[in-house]
């Protein structure tokens, strides 16, 4: 099972061939593949920016509206999906342990690192440096670098 | 685990759903990926909208910049 970072679900969405042959690979195999609210958040601030909506707000609504369709989709696929209570606790020990170590990472990644420890899933990502350090503090963690 | 249904089908129903299961797929498999092909709410929605911001790479080049930085304004460092 598979979590999609937000630069991957980005990558996809602006139709980067090498990435999306990538994707289409794991879900041909009906692998079940996962993204989070945040990553959705994230998205979000793309379509609030006032600089990017005086360039673009005509062609961004329409991306906007297409981008709620497909997460509607993915949310009725029981798709999108939110830190619960093991997560939680999970989160909670990294958090310690990286502040411990003195290691600051984002907090988005230490969340989507707790939701793939706890419900064991591989994290697709192209961010190699901060989910490389969550590794350090923590082998469980599976990534695949895209 | 997962419920079992059980459908009965005529013999040409049967003998056509058995020419297409390919080696290694269930007939649960296969329906759902002969559905999948179909209905757009079971294929996969980030592959039917894949593509939907490339029309604004520019953009949306400057908009993943913008999203790592907020990324990086959130780091744990900051939370005292």
């Amino acid at each position: 099972m598979f979590l999609l970072d937000t630069n991957i679900i980005i990558a996809i969405l602006r139709g980067k061939q090498e990435i999306v042959k990538k994707y289409q690979s794991i879900s041909s195999k009906n692998q079940p593949i996962y993204l989070t609210t945040y990553s959705i958040s994230e998205i979000y601030i793309g379509f609030q920016d006032q600089e990017f909506q005086q360039k673009n707000l005509e062609k961004l609504n329409i991306q906007k509206k297409l981008f709620d369709k497909m997460v509607n989709y993915l949310d009725a696929q029981k798709r999108v999906i939110s830190l619960n209570l093991e997560d939680a606790k999970i989160l909670g020990e990294l958090l310690y342990k990286l502040k411990a170590r003195g290691k600051p990472i984002p907090l988005i990644d230490a969340i989507l690192s707790a939701i793939a420890i706890s419900r064991d899933f591989t994290i697709i990502t192209s961010d190699k440096n901060h989910f490389n350090v969550i590794k350090t503090i923590q082998d469980k963690l599976k990534v695949e670098f895209w | 685990m997962m419920t079992q249904k059980t459908i009965s089908l005529n013999e040409k129903s049967y003998k056509m759903l058995k020419k297409l299961k390919k080696e290694n797929e269930s007939y649960s498999d296969l329906i759902i990926r002969l559905c999948s092909m179909q209905d757009p709410f079971l294929k996969d929605p980030l592959l039917e909208f894949s593509g939907i911001f490339s029309e604004d790479n520019e953009l949306w080049e400057e908009i993943e910049q913008l999203i790592k930085s907020y990324r990086a304004s959130y780091l744990m460092n900051h939370i005292e």
